[in-house]
């Protein structure tokens, strides 16, 4: 019928597809949902409470051993939690998928009973005598007419058939033709997607399973499309999509969440909670893929992921803000988002945004993170309800050949990346508990020029009250009160010794001669000249004219200290050991208390 | 942990700088914000100290030391002084009344 050789479903006819037992397919769907679900409370009871349990009572080496085998099962568990998921969503996609051909089929069979023609086992169409014959006005003869399942790949005869039924017969032929022919195709997909799901012998989840693992999910995916991602509301805005989420069943939230964690996990608007449980699962899917690869790019990702994971698994001390991973991509230069503390739930929520040279490597995952970390540690000594976010939804520039790059780069990345950041934003305001949330905008480098730009599309930044920019090259507006948040709430570092933010205005800058031979760091030397307030991107935000309120750094050591040449007064804003002052002071206006921070004379 | 009323916090800080200043290290900064007062501090030797009153009065001391080749550090062994619930997620906030520190008023 479908004349696909091999296809397990070459042998269906009409009567068969009419029989198929859907429900039958969904009730076994609903079994393997069970079994997903109990392997994820396993995997929880361990990884929550036998684990740390464990951890914090005993010491010893039986102890570490019994460690090890409850690690390994959990690791099994979340394995069957996966494969489980994928098995229940095919099952039911094939089931949606076999219920609207029998939909299709049942359409053809009520309009032939209609018509009083017979559909004979072959799907072809037999009609009675009808009309009127051009010679002898006698009803010309009835016949039969044989389906075609792609109507439109056989050209049409040229003859018209004279009977009015044979039309309709051709027609209901057609459809059932049609009807058999893709639940036949449907067949045949699922029966390879289910053959493929399936584990390695042994108890061991070896890198190759989880390789296998994201190959499955993918496959999965693909077929069921049409079935579910199809309802996935990316283009509605976060308040919609927080609200067709709260609308599906658990049953429904399971599926979406065993076969698009990277869907599910990166839209703005779901809750900080289902979005963290969604990309801890793809964090072991995207793993499994890229160790599957042997390029650099894979190689760095899959360092920073396994540096992210491994961080996700520590047991936090009292006094540890919790992790939650709010996104996580391996598209461009990589994607990571990571709150530290509840973001719905906290009253104070800060989204520091990287800048140049950020990108998913084993540095982001150390120390962008950490920036966040000590933020968030910080703020909570203030205010407990505070939770401070590394944001990278953004590929922000590289700069391979030194700032040459930043010339190169211009403002495309932060055009693009402010209106990733807005969505984010407003995803926040949509999932945050509470009415009127303080919202702090943290830009660091050409992050400041990316939050800059967030200020500048349509509506500003969604619910942001406060900003803060540091070690910044200009944030493209020449004022503090043009940011939209009022200028008192516009809050400056600059250290003495950090060039970035005194690159002067591009057209003046000559990027050659000797500092360039010192490398990329050395081609600043030839940037810094100071004095001006006339930066790369506009305004210097430290000056007077700029009218932010400044608040204490670190002067960081010099540019050429003996024996060479740094930039780690760019660094060390966030950081409590290094910078005090400064990382004290971003952590009393990410807990929404910028007002108390001491305020430094502008440059 | 003991309260630190706010008419207290000016002169809990008063002390400590006091004692920093004789000691002979530098003030590198200090915040006279009347609910978050804190003062920072760097030692010849480039340790560096600070002060801070964080939420409902809490008093926040740390030390950090000039820079050393990266290592791991173990977690301190030292049990906490009062109660720590060790599932906790926050550090509690004070709750012991000093006659002296808690009292408001003059």
């Amino acid at each position: 019928m479908s004349g696909r050789s091999g296809g397990a479903g070459s042998a269906l006819t009409w009567s068969a597809l009419r029989e198929v037992k859907c429900a039958e397919l969904e009730q076994a769907a609903d079994g393997w949902g069970r079994v997903s679900n109990r392997a994820d409370a396993v995997r929880d009871r361990i990884e929550g409470e036998l684990l740390p349990g464990l951890r914090d009572t005993q010491k010893g080496e039986a102890p570490d051993a019994a460690v090890r085998g409850l690690r390994r099962l959990g690791t099994n568990f979340q394995y069957i939690y996966t494969e489980c998921g994928l098995l229940r969503t095919t099952l039911n996609s094939l089931a949606h998928e076999i219920k609207t051909q029998q939909r299709v089929l049942q359409g053809a069979l009520d309009d032939a009973a209609a018509l009083r023609f017979t559909v004979q086992a072959d799907g072809s169409v037999t009609y009675p005598a009808a009309g009127e014959g051009l010679v002898d006005g006698k009803p010309l003869a009835g016949g039969t007419a044989s389906g075609v399942p792609n109507p439109g790949m056989v050209p049409p005869s040229g003859l018209v058939a004279p009977n009015p039924n044979a039309g309709k017969a051709q027609d209901i032929a057609d459809r059932v033709a049609q009807a058999v022919r893709a639940a036949a195709d449907a067949d045949w997909r699922y029966t390879r997607i289910l053959r493929s799901l399936k584990a390695h012998e042994g108890l061991g989840v070896p890198v190759a399973t989880w390789t296998d693992a994201a190959a499955d999910a993918a496959a999965v995916r693909d077929a069921a499309r049409g079935y579910l991602k199809d309802a996935i509301p990316h283009d509605a805005s976060p308040a919609e999509r927080k609200a067709w989420w709260a609308g599906l069943t658990d049953e429904q939230r399971e599926e979406y969440l065993a076969v698009y964690p990277d869907q599910i996990g990166n839209l703005d608007g779901i809750p900080a909670l289902v979005r963290d449980a969604a990309n801890r699962d793809n964090l072991q899917l995207l793993m499994g893929k890229l160790e599957g690869r042997d390029d650099a790019d894979s190689a760095t990702k899959l360092a920073a992921l396994r540096e992210i994971d491994r961080q996700l698994r520590l047991v936090p001390e009292v006094g540890d803000p919790p992790m939650y991973l709010l996104g996580i991509g391996d598209q461009g230069n990589g994607r990571a988002i990571v709150s530290y503390g509840n973001p719905d739930t906290s009253r104070n929520v800060a989204a520091y945004v990287p800048g140049l040279n950020t990108s998913l490597d084993e540095e982001f995952a150390e120390g962008d993170l950490k920036r966040a970390r000590d933020t968030a540690a910080a703020a909570r000594e203030i205010d407990h309800s505070s939770a401070v976010i590394t944001w990278l939804g953004y590929d922000a520039p590289q700069s391979p050949d030194g700032w040459n790059s930043l010339a190169v780069a211009g403002t495309a990345r932060a055009e693009a990346g402010g209106r990733a950041f807005n969505g984010f934003m407003a995803g926040l305001v949509a999932s945050n508990d509470h009415a009127g949330p303080n919202l702090t905008a943290i830009g660091h480098s050409y992050g400041s020029r990316t939050v800059g730009a967030a200020t500048q599309q349509e509506g500003g930044i969604p619910g942001v009250t406060d900003i803060v920019l540091v070690g910044s090259p200009g944030v493209g507006v020449d004022r503090a009160e043009d940011l939209g948040v009022g200028r008192d709430h516009v809050y400056v570092g600059a250290a003495e010794n950090d060039v970035v933010t005194k690159l002067p205005a591009s057209e003046h800058a000559v990027i050659s001669g000797m500092g360039r031979a010192l490398g990329p760091v050395g081609s600043l030397v030839d940037l810094a000249n100071g004095g001006d307030a006339d930066l790369w991107f506009g305004t210097d935000p430290a000056s007077e004219e700029f009218g932010g309120r400044r608040f204490g750094a670190d002067d960081g050591p010099p540019l050429i200290a003996p024996g060479r040449v740094t930039i780690d007064a760019h660094s060390q804003y966030f950081d409590p050991e290094l910078d005090s002052t400064s990382a004290g002071s971003i952590a009393l206006i990410a807990a929404g208390r910028g007002h108390e921070v001491k305020q430094e004379q502008s440059r | 942990m003991t309260n630190i009323s706010a008419e207290r916090r000016g002169s809990f800080l008063g002390v400590v700088d006091r004692f920093w200043r004789k000691s002979g290290y530098e003030m590198t900064a200090v915040n006279n914000s009347v609910e978050f007062p804190a003062i920072y501090a760097r030692t010849i030797d480039g340790y560096r100290l600070s002060l801070r009153i964080g939420g409902k009065g809490q008093a926040f001391f740390q030390v950090d030391t000039p820079c050393v080749h990266k290592s791991e550090v173990a977690r301190s062994t030292s049990p906490a002084t009062a109660f720590l619930d060790p599932g906790a997620e926050l550090i509690p906030r004070p709750n012991i009344h000093s006659d002296f520190w808690s009292a408001s008023g003059s």
